[in-house]
């Protein structure tokens, strides 16, 4: 009898146990892989593999800050070391977590935050939050910030399972899929999301009105505390607006975010009116059309900004750190082969075509 | 050998439950970013779009005869307002849904997609030649709005019905500057 119970309960073990790991392979094979097209998603575990490097510079943010500051060129013009940990419409208490799931493994010198995301007052999107979240590692830091970020609709099992959340990609896989089940290429240089490829900015239509002016209140909260974190852990805090002019940064919220800045003592710039001492050809150093910058504008908004850092701030030029230098090198060496194969895409296609929302998954 | 049989078969049918329950669930919760991008859109003053034709809401406004609401379906009314607009579209971050503004002498269009269908997201009057069902145009002093839609319950002159959100934007002197129909962010 005792051994018939002690044989069922072994043979619900490995019955159990088997279920877990197809359960695994099944979720292994089905979240998204972020490798080809939109590869946003992929941006936030990145950082756990640089993690042999310092990163004195830490930047915050959306959009603005991983396709418009090329951190090699940060590297190469100015020694510093930087790491971009952006992902799609971050929004405020995103930065802040991951922020403090940055500070688990190291503490920058300075933390440049893009303030754009103070346009969102509230959780907006199941899709970005998981770009967002996916990539973070379990932590409770982890926990909190999806808390922070879930709309109405979401629930706290669709992140810890996440094959409750994307069971139903089991028809549009692709070979990435299955090539990248178990481990993933790198889809940016240091959180730098690079594009070649030259779009004009044509004509933006007019902005849309303001019914209120104010910035949310819960955007400007996460920001203080934003601030008061740097400030916990001594880190300089410095506020930006990314030069590019769509979507709108209105002059309402600009005058809030220079009021809140002077009162903490937080430099702040509005890069937007700065296009001409950046040197920016919006003709030519955008790759569409002016909502973000190609290469060659993130490389002069990074001289600005890397000007602007070493001229303030106490940053070690790790040009000179051959041990730090030599891993820089390597990064600075995939830079340019991701241009040169872009460069060559677009002498064969007349655009590039593996990179952008419509790159094939072969 | 029956005894490996049941185990397999009991493997079998707790994966197939497993994705049972998920199927039976939302299936709205799946990513549609990984099938082109479509899930909810958010215009250019970061506000969320609301849910196409569940918006409701009596808020509307008549334009070139055009009967014109937010969450309604914006390709009919994009067609019966002929096409003397100008456009402008762009992605979302991460390609998220297209962001599509249809800009005409005295309103201003805005759209967002869900499951591959442009619903109206916003209507901003541009100028004084057009008027709200109401009687109210820019230019109207705020007693005018008052009159017109009652007390708002607030400072601001913002009216909500349903999903629809209609604002009076006004100047330091209480005159109508813009009006704009929205539908209600999250």
């Amino acid at each position: 009898m005792k051994l018939r119970i002690r044989h069922r309960a072994l043979m619900l073990l490995i019955t159990l146990l088997v279920t877990a790991i197809l359960m695994w392979l099944l979720q292994c094979l089905l979240v998204p892989k972020y490798q080809k097209g939109i590869v946003e998603g992929g941006m936030m575990a990145e950082y756990y593999d640089d993690l042999d490097v310092p990163h004195e510079v830490i930047f915050l943010g959306d959009c603005e800050v991983y396709e418009d500051i090329s951190t090699v060129e940060l590297y190469r013009e100015y020694g510093i070391s930087s790491y971009i940990r952006g992902s799609a419409q971050q929004l405020l208490w995103q930065s802040y977590y991951i922020l403090e799931d940055t500070l688990q493994y190291e503490t920058p010198k300075v933390v440049v935050f893009n303030v754009y995301a103070l346009a969102y007052n509230e959780p907006q999107s199941d899709s970005y939050n998981h770009m967002t979240l996916d990539g973070m590692r379990w932590s409770k830091i982890k926990w909190d910030a999806i808390n922070a970020s879930m709309t109405e609709e979401e629930s706290m099992t669709d992140y810890l399972f996440p094959l409750l959340y994307y069971h139903s990609r089991w028809s549009d896989l692709g070979q990435s899929d299955y090539e990248h089940m178990f481990s993933r290429d790198p889809v940016t240089v240091n959180g730098y999301y690079l594009r070649s490829d030259v779009y004009p900015q044509g004509e933006f239509p007019e902005p849309k009105m303001l019914a209120d002016p104010n910035i949310g209140k819960n955007a400007m909260l996460w920001l203080g505390k934003i601030a008061d974190l740097c400030e916990e852990n001594g880190i300089d805090l410095v506020l930006v607006k990314a030069p590019t002019e769509y979507p709108h940064w209105y002059e309402e919220w600009d005058e809030q975010v220079s009021s809140f800045a002077e009162g903490r003592g937080i430099p702040y710039t509005n890069y937007i009116g700065l296009q001409e001492e950046i040197g920016l050809d919006m003709s030519t150093d955008t790759y569409d059309g002016g909502l973000h910058l190609n290469v060659y504008g993130a490389e002069k908004y990074a001289d600005t900004l890397g000007q602007f850092l070493t001229e303030n701030y106490d940053l070690t030029d790790y040009r000179t750190v051959p041990q730090i230098a030599s891993l820089w090198d390597n990064k600075a060496a995939l830079y340019d082969e991701i241009i040169d194969l872009q460069q060559q895409e677009i002498e064969e296609y007349g655009h590039v075509v593996s990179w952008g929302v419509n790159a094939i998954d072969s | 050998m029956k005894k490996i049989k049941i185990l397999g078969i009991t493997v079998l049918c707790a994966a197939v439950m497993s994705l049972g329950a998920c199927s039976s669930g939302d299936e709205d919760t799946a990513p549609e970013v990984l099938s082109g991008g479509e899930t909810k859109a958010v215009s250019d003053d970061g506000q969320a779009a609301g849910g196409g034709s569940e918006v409701t809401g009596s808020y509307h406004l008549v334009y070139r005869d055009v009967e014109l609401a937010p969450g309604a379906e914006a390709d009919p009314a994009i067609t019966s307002l002929g096409d003397d607009y100008s456009y402008f579209e762009s992605p979302s971050c991460a390609y998220q849904g297209m962001d599509k503004v249809y800009t005409y002498d005295s309103i201003i269009i805005r759209t967002y997609t869900m499951d591959e269908v442009d619903y109206i997201n916003s209507i901003e009057i541009k100028d004084d030649t057009v008027e709200t069902p109401e009687g109210i145009y820019i230019g109207c002093t705020s007693d005018q709005v008052t009159e017109a839609y009652g007390d708002s319950g607030s400072d601001t002159l913002i009216y909500v019905d349903g999903d629809i959100q209609l604002s009076f934007i006004t100047d330091g002197s209480g005159n109508v500057t813009g009006i704009s129909y929205d539908v209600v962010s999250e």
